[in-house]
């Protein structure tokens, strides 16, 4: 199991109590989050290094390929391909492919990127304008449509110089390949290569495409919308421009004051609560329907898996009417009836505290309801990893005189911890970025009423974006996107601890 | 002395109380959500907590009815399955060519695309959900009269939710790692190529995570809400996520008023199919959730 070759964990080395080492096995395994975080930051310089060797040894293999050869493969670095379809006609497939992205580029280059990328410091200047005798527009520039282009132009660069130095390799080694005397490689070996040795470009290159249009590019565009001005007013109408970083200081102090820090310790809070309320509660959960004696399962199991299986959009909609509140207290909501008629408690509760703002409630609310739609997803996964502890260390502990609490410390709960351990830091992240209960439930309220785009007190950073940026004609773009880069790197801080400790990227050959 | 028989008979006791009491509070307020769909009275807000008077109004009142101009449900069921299993279809596939090029496949960058395909995946995609809107929105072509855009339109949807599904190959890798690479190299020296063993070798062993593969694909569209919101203004084009969200509308009390029940019916249908689905597939999704990381 975990590295206790060498040293013994702590929690493990003395005769404590439980309750002892229970902590203590929570302390280090902290510690090790921190050790992990700091690897990764010794770890960045050294990337750089790396980084800058390999554009240095790019550089050196063009030179090298230039000096040493022939006037055909010198000739490639201006017509990209030269190098194949000048040697004759079987080589004429790689040779013409090569050049039409050439051709192509060049085209995008000459009708959309260079006005573009033109535009892009002042992001357009003619701006919307009725056309002659009033009717219709005259051409106008949009300024979200000059952001967008000049970053798929940039992409579309970046591809292409990637694709002229591999032109210069294919062209160098067929040079190389003839100078040898070896015969050339026609379409069919071409084709060959295509589903043998380069099937990896064959099969990736379209996944990549996809990866790159609705993720990549958005996530660059975003991140400068974050340095411009583009809201509700500035919008396909009028022209936004670059305010460098105005949209930040708006964010952090001059139109929102504190709130931002008050949303995320909340969301830091929920994501907490959300994540270690639902991995121990879900835990007990499998860990009764698994003990031994207990009959049906599956028919247990199976109760708690409807829950999930119930869309978000119904169940949790669904539960904010449940907990319905009206002021009247013969007639309103389902479970304040409940609570009346069933336990005689006479009480009429704003369960969501969004008339009567009670934000402490709604907090406590959310966090409740999403114990009933998450424990039920710990409790699957975990369900799973006790089946397959093996049945021996039970056995030789109950021979050893250990206690169910104690087989539960030493080997259930560790066990456990392994293999959820990343996965309860990726949970972690996922609740951060918990869109669907606080939106569905609450809406981010209550609402102080400050303002309409103001943060509620339930709202996490993606729902208060949400709103800043969705819901209304009021829209705030820039400052969305600026909230958007900070949970990003809320985000990103856990992201890297699981980057770097899950296991199973680093040891995936040793099961083939 | 109580002796260990009947120790256990009390334990076991307090865990089928417990057991029960806790399904009885997950399962019912689906139940009530079932049978307020029943109900005579519209509202969210009532006398009593189950209905006095049961009718079939709000399910017949969803496929046809006064204001079904307004709510077309019927539409947003066929819209809600068409782009379910189309980018199901798109999402599979592409998911499967990343998991076998990165699990079998060779090459220099496959490290660096799998660590950054991973942090990519880390992040949540609708952070950038308006930026993405605003991009399809610029992607527009003209057939006969008509000019169509990516967004507000069905087949932009669909590749909204499946062209970026490559990140997610971590499970699906996870299981072609344990296929044995011998039977690669077997039919290699029986001269397939690569593009045969995918095909034809590696996707028929790998039934059980490409099912699960298939039904996660189905189920996330199906399930959404977020970008069909921000993607689909016209009511004829919703999905019946932002359908029958709009009917919950908490800034408008007279259409929760009215449509509560309605809400209740269209909740039970789109989530029954996804629940059967959910019971069929048991076995396979605790394979999918747990079979990527039990082997770290």
């Amino acid at each position: 199991m975990a590295s206790t070759k060498n040293t013994v964990p702590t929690w493990k080395q003395y005769n404590r109590p439980w309750y002892q080492k229970f902590g203590l096995a929570i302390l280090e395994y902290i510690k090790n989050v921190g050790i992990m975080i700091w690897c990764c930051i010794k770890a960045i310089p050294f990337k750089i290094r790396d980084f800058v060797f390999a554009i240095g040894r790019c550089f050196q293999g063009l030179w090298f390929r230039f000096k040493n050869g022939d006037w055909r493969t010198r000739m490639s670095y201006l017509i990209m391909g030269f190098g194949n379809f000048s040697r004759g006609p079987k080589q004429f497939l790689t040779g013409f492919l090569q050049l039409a992205v050439e051709v192509l580029f060049i085209l995008f280059m000459v009708f959309i990127g260079a006005h573009n990328l033109s535009m892009l410091p002042s992001l357009g200047i003619t701006p919307i304008l009725p056309g002659p005798g009033g009717i219709g527009m005259v051409e106008h520039d949009n300024s979200l449509k000059i952001l967008i282009f000049s970053v798929l132009t940039f992409i579309f660069m970046i591809f292409f110089l990637y694709m002229w130095i591999k032109n210069t390799q294919i062209a160098y080694n067929t040079q190389k390949h003839v100078e040898a005397g070896k015969a050339i490689s026609g379409p069919k070996q071409q084709i060959n290569f295509a589903l043998n040795d380069g099937y990896h470009v064959t099969i990736l290159t379209l996944p990549i495409v996809g990866i790159l249009i609705v993720t990549v590019l958005p996530l660059i565009c975003n991140i400068l919308v974050a340095f411009t001005n583009f809201d509700a007013f500035n919008d396909e109408v009028h022209l936004f421009k670059w305010v460098g970083f105005d949209s930040f200081a708006s964010v952090f102090g001059k139109t929102y004051g504190t709130e931002i820090w008050g949303v995320l310790g909340w969301t830091l809070i929920w994501a907490f609560f959300a994540t270690f309320t639902n991995f121990f509660f879900g835990m007990f959960l499998a860990m009764i329907i698994n003990k031994k004696s207990i009959k049906l399962k599956a028919f247990w199991r199976t109760c708690f898996v409807i829950v999930i299986a119930v869309p978000d959009f119904v169940s949790l909609l669904m539960m904010s009417q449940f907990f319905a509140w009206k002021s009247d207290p013969a007639q309103t909501g389902a479970f304040n009836l409940i609570i009346q008629q069933w336990f005689g408690i006479n009480q009429n509760v704003d369960w969501f505290g969004s008339a009567t703002y009670k934000p402490t409630m709604a907090r406590i609310m959310v966090i409740v309801i999403n114990m009933w739609r998450g424990m039920p997803f710990t409790m699957l996964s975990t369900y799973g990893i006790l089946m397959n502890i093996p049945e021996e260390l039970y056995e030789s502990s109950r021979i050893d005189g250990a206690g169910p609490v104690r087989r539960f410390i030493s080997i259930t709960f560790p066990y456990i911890m392994f293999v959820m351990g990343p996965q309860l830091i990726t949970t972690f992240t996922g609740n951060i970025n918990n869109f669907n209960v606080i939106f569905f439930l609450t809406g981010g309220g209550p609402f102080m009423g400050k303002s309409a785009n103001s943060p509620g007190s339930t709202d996490l950073l993606v729902t208060w974006l949400y709103r800043l940026t969705v819901n209304n004609s009021s829209a705030e773009y820039n400052h969305g996107a600026v909230i958007g880069i900070f949970t990003f790197i809320i985000s990103s801080f856990f992201a890297l601890i699981v980057f770097n400790s899950s296991k199973s990227v680093k040891q995936e050959d040793s099961f083939q | 002395m109580i002796g260990l028989r009947s120790k256990r008979l009390i334990t076991d006791s307090i865990i089928y109380i417990v057991l029960a009491v806790m399904v009885v509070i997950w399962l019912f307020p689906l139940v009530w959500m079932v049978l307020r769909a029943f109900d005579a009275n519209t509202s969210n807000i009532t006398t009593s907590i189950f209905p006095k008077e049961f009718t079939m109004d709000n399910f017949k009142n969803l496929f046809g009815g006064a204001d079904y101009d307004q709510y077309p449900y019927g539409k947003w069921l066929v819209n809600t399955l068409i782009v379910a299993t189309g980018s199901c279809i798109i999402s599979t596939l592409l998911v499967l060519m990343v998991s076998y090029a990165l699990s079998r496949l060779r090459f220099k960058a496959r490290k660096t695309l799998m660590n950054i395909a991973l942090i990519l995946g880390l992040f949540p995609g609708f952070l950038s959900i308006i930026t993405l809107y605003y991009i399809f929105k610029q992607v527009s072509f003209t057939i006969g009269d008509t000019e169509y855009t990516l967004t507000n339109n069905t087949f932009g949807l669909i590749l909204v939710y499946s062209i970026g599904a490559g990140t997610g190959y971590y499970i699906v890798k996870g299981f072609f790692d344990t296929v044995p690479v011998a039977i690669d190299e077997a039919a290699r020296i029986d001269g397939a190529t690569k593009n045969r063993i995918f095909w034809r070798m590696i996707i028929p062993l790998s039934k059980p995570i490409i099912i699960y593969t298939i039904l996660t694909a189905f189920i996330g569209p199906w399930c959404d809400f977020i970008l069909a919101k921000v993607f689909i203004s016209d009511p004829e084009k919703f999905t019946v996520a932002v359908g029958i969200q709009q009917w919950l509308d908490a800034g408008d009390n007279n259409t929760i008023d009215r449509m509560f029940t309605r809400f209740c019916a269209g909740g039970t249908l789109i989530a029954v199919p996804i629940v059967l689905l959910y019971l069929l597939m048991q076995k396979f999704y605790v394979a999918g959730i747990t079979g990527g990381a039990a082997k770290g």
